[in-house]
């Protein structure tokens, strides 16, 4: 059976739906096609949700364990970036969300602006990220170093999940921007269908992940041991 | 997939069709609900910001921002990504790993809260292992 | 074992045997560019029949090296240092490498689309991506062994694994990580089929126990490979950038690595079993001529299994110095997870009683392994009650417990499996009679090397120790023995299979009159898995035509 064939039945038995090129000849309609999409998109993302797990539950164990050092530990910590990377993210969450919208109703000037404005504020988020690392090495804060500033030696455990929590983050915006730069690209060269294709939405979707992940880090990291 | 979804879609196609081009070229597509969740957002944050600096909580400050997240993420969750118009499964999935996380969490702690005696005094550092030994010799 | 049912397959009406060839998914290209870049689920399947054999031979030659060397109780073959480095490597290469991947990658990749009556699975690319994200990881695995080796066993325990092993942890560590993805990948791939690709007829509770069994086990692939990928990322930061989040020195608990690792490793126990539970049903029924027992408990089963096995991992840890009271509740959990594992072996006796059963190969392997895996399963017990596992943590005895449930019941059902699809997916039958010789072998054979095992584990032998006191000695040389059986009925199948491809007889396209939609396409199936749409009608497991006499013996 070729290609053409199989895409026929597939049509046949989907019923109404129109033809698109965006349909695979696997599936029976674009309906099962998104369907599938969205649903693989949030599995994996429940499996992200497991992986940092890993590391809040190291979090949990040692916060529960020693207090008082990842009280002093988390006061060290740049909270003023900390919060404007914060706001930056929720923005971008908006504008995200707002992309994928546009996406839905095929409002391509629209998506292209609302990406651009997502990528743009991912952008500064990391520039953020690396002045705020940059400070730290300034101050000494990484468990190697020889002049660590903190005596506990708990201390050094929170700083050491403070840069796998950090940089795992950071990896994960990078693959969110690369994914929003490659489908800017393809928007402008109008190489796919909006509506007909998942990608906008998968890529929101991701984005939304990272924007949630960063919520429970922000008070982990940088919102403890403020009152005392 | 349920009826109500077909029946949604089918709707989805037929405004498409009467939607008319000047609409597609917008510069914003509608706002609402996204930009008052996002309003709400940043009002927890805020509120998150001071109950973290407000000394009446002390350490326990971290608890309140949490309760502050877990809000947040479940409006980022229900309409950044949409979940409040997906399939039932898919917010099925995402349960899943939240579920999965607790087991992770509580069965860990159930180690680690039962432990004999103080709460991490059972965990030593060589350097306290080795002067209690030299105290007792 | 005269009534071989492919002799009475009516085969009139079947187009010539190289028109289907040339159809099939097989005879459409042949380079091997092709074949690299294919993103047809049953090359796919394939692709990976290959790499997981190599991969099982590798791990085959190192525990042929660790028999070879317990055969004396010097330790004269191997060095101690040697002897670590073999056994981890044959833990990691066999777990990662073969057994997790061997049935869901290659039996499910081939057989749940067409079992569901679906084209592909829902995402082909990804499923070429975790092919080579296998490879790949098991790649750095091997460069790990050429480049020195890794001495930590394949459960990376710290602190050993961070402070002081100085072979290559890290190397091995971003090998398994690696193929962590490749897991998930195909774990995504098998939900989200099941969950969007089934045609309209075909409904939760009429998919065959197999479909089911891959469902189960890409549930517990998703939820806690993620976990061992963090566990690794931080053991290998630990070593690399210092980031010590085990370090005692800093007040780190190398207790907390033990929980997050057998968060992953337990369930990834069931991981291994699922799938072989699944194909065992699918031979037993075929071959007794009997509908399931009890298909929804079957399901049910399977489902709770995956659940609970999620919450017994800390019986892992009974001497680690966790929590008595936590060590109570993970015995008391471990002892649940057992009732859903006997349903299934129940099921599976009632299924074949009073079954019309014939002893094809495939269903020499099955039978092989519910009683494999029930013996596995019940020294399971004994483990799971802590005073018992004080005795008996760190002994040869459990070596034999999971070598029963992992090599027993998985091998032997992953064996199962291939012989009873061999026609379907190669348009080829096998030798019967060398291949049931085979069966019979590996299953003397692995019992012979493996229930002395129980004993020297009883009476004190620890296990990972390459020179032993003399006492011991009778029972390692029996276990050696069985071992030099148990090779040649692992090397038999290599040999006959691979002759049939060449000189063995066309197989019609149900050789074992078998209900199931994969047997209503051809043999081998065409590209797009079925030239009509399959007819979904009555039950998957529908042995009892209408005019059968068995059929007034009630079944249910």
């Amino acid at each position: 059976m070729t290609d053409v064939e199989a895409a026929t039945i597939g049509r046949t038995r989907g019923g109404t739906a129109a033809s698109s090129p965006a349909l695979a000849s696997h599936f029976h309609d674009l309906r099962q096609q998104h369907a599938a999409a969205d649903l693989g998109l949030w599995i994996f993302l429940a499996t992200e949700i497991l992986f940092f797990g890993g590391l809040f539950a190291a979090y949990l164990v040692y916060a529960v364990l020693y207090p008082d050092g990842f009280l002093e530990a988390a006061a060290e910590t740049e909270v003023v970036i900390g919060t404007i990377n914060t706001a930056l993210l929720l923005t971008s969450g908006l504008s995200a969300a707002l992309a994928v919208k546009a996406a839905g109703n095929d409002m391509r000037r629209s998506v292209m602006l609302l990406i651009a404005v997502t990528i743009g504020l991912g952008v500064v988020f990391l520039g953020a990220k690396g002045y705020e690392y940059w400070l730290d090495f300034g101050h000494h804060l990484y468990p190697t170093s020889p002049d660590f500033p903190l005596a506990a030696p708990p201390a050094k455990l929170f700083w050491s999940l403070y840069w796998m929590m950090t940089g795992l983050h950071a990896i994960h915006i990078l693959v969110g921007l690369g994914t929003w730069g490659v489908i800017l690209f393809q928007a402008w060269r109008r190489s796919f269908s909006l509506t007909d294709n998942s990608r906008v939405r998968i890529a929101g979707l991701y984005w939304g992940f990272v924007d949630l992940m960063w919520l429970f880090i922000w008070p982990l990291l940088y919102l403890m041991g403020r009152a005392t | 997939m349920s009826h109500a979804t077909q029946h949604r879609n089918d709707e989805d196609l037929l405004t498409a069709d009467v939607r008319n081009a000047a609409d597609r070229k917008a510069l914003l597509p509608p706002l609402m609900p996204e930009l008052g969740v996002f309003v709400a957002l940043f009002a927890l944050a805020a509120t998150s910001v001071l109950v973290a600096f407000w000394s009446a909580f002390g350490g326990l400050a971290i608890l309140a921002c949490l309760a502050i997240a877990v809000v947040m993420a479940a409006l980022v969750m229900i309409f950044f990504m949409h979940l409040r118009s997906a399939m039932a499964v898919m917010t099925l999935a995402s349960l899943a790993g939240v579920v999965w996380l607790a087991i992770l969490f509580g069965l860990t702690m159930a180690d680690y809260l039962t432990r004999p005696g103080e709460i991490g005094s059972s965990i030593q550092t060589p350097r306290q292992a080795e002067t209690e030994a030299e105290a007792a010799n | 074992m005269s009534d071989i049912p492919y002799r009475d397959v009516d085969v009139e009406g079947e187009k010539p045997g190289w028109r289907i060839m040339e159809e099939s998914y097989l005879g459409e290209r042949f380079s091997i560019w092709s074949w690299l870049t294919t993103t047809d689920h049953k090359r796919i399947g394939i692709l990976y029949l290959i790499s997981t054999t190599l991969f099982f031979f590798i791990g085959g030659a190192a525990a042929t090296l660790i028999r070879l060397e317990l055969f004396t109780p010097a330790g004269d073959l191997l060095t101690d240092d040697g002897y670590n480095k073999v056994f981890t490597l044959h833990g990691v290469v066999m777990v990662w490498f073969f057994l997790v991947p061997v049935i869901p990658s290659v039996l499910g990749n081939f057989l749940v689309p067409l079992m569901l009556g679906a084209k592909d699975l829902a995402f082909p690319r990804l499923n070429l991506m975790s092919w080579y994200l296998n490879i790949i990881g098991g790649a750095f695995a091997v460069w790990a062994m050429l480049a020195g080796g890794v001495d930590t066993g394949w459960t990376f325990y710290t602190p050993y694994s961070t402070a002081f092993a100085n072979s290559h942890v890290s190397l091995t560590a971003i090998g398994v990580f690696i193929s962590g993805f490749s897991t998930i990948a195909t774990g995504v791939n098998m939900i989200v089929t099941v969950h969007t690709m089934r045609p309209p007829g075909m409904g939760w509770f009429r998919m065959p126990l197999f479909v089911w069994s891959i469902y189960a086990t890409s549930l517990i692939m998703l939820l806690s490979t993620p976990v061992l990928a963090m566990v690794l990322t931080l053991l290998i930061t630990e070593r690399l950038l210092g980031l010590g989040i085990f370090d005692p020195n800093r007040g780190g608990d190398p207790i907390l690595f033990q929980h997050l690792f057998w968060f992953y490793s337990h369930p990834a126990v069931y991981i291994m079993i699922l799938p072989g539970m699944g194909v065992v049903t699918e031979v037993i029924t075929c071959f007794s001529r009997r509908r399931v027992f009890g298909y929804a408990a079957m399901v049910y089963a399977l489902l709770a299994i995956a659940v609970i096995g999620f919450f017994v991992w800390g019986h892992h840890m009974f001497t680690s110095g966790q929590s008595m009271y936590a060590s109570l509740t993970f015995s008391f959990l471990s002892f649940i997870v057992a009732v859903p594992s006997a349903i299934k072996v129940f099921n599976w006796i009632a299924t074949m009683f009073r079954g019309q059963i014939t002893f094809e190969a495939s269903m020499l392997y099955a039978m092989g392994f519910v009683g494999l895996f029930t013996m596995g399963g019940l020294t399971g017990l004994f483990l799971a009650s802590v005073p018992v596992d004080l005795h008996l943590h760190d002994t040869y005895f459990v070596v034999a417990h999971f070598h029963y449930i992992m090599v027993g019941g998985m091998v032997s059902a992953f064996f199962a499996g291939l012989h009873f699809w061999w026609p379907k997916i190669t348009g080829r039958l096998y030798p019967e009679i060398a291949a049931q010789i085979a069966a019979l072998l590996m299953f003397f054979g692995f019992n012979l090397t493996f229930f002395p095992q129980y004993i020297l584990g009883n009476i004190g032998m620890p296990r990972r120790y390459h020179a032993y006191p003399d006492a011991f000695q009778v029972w390692h040389v029996l276990s050696s023995a069985g071992a030099v059986i148990l090779a040649a009925a692992y090397l038999m199948p290599l040999f006959y299979l691979v002759w049939s491809l060449i000189w063995g007889k066309r197989a019609p396209s149900n050789p074992w009159r078998a209900s199931g939609l994969e047997w209503q396409t051809d043999s081998p199936p065409p590209k797009h898995n079925f030239l009509t749409n399959p007819k979904i009608e009555g039950s998957v497991y529908d042995y009892h035509p209408a005019q059968e006499p068995r059929r007034e013996v009630s079944d249910d």
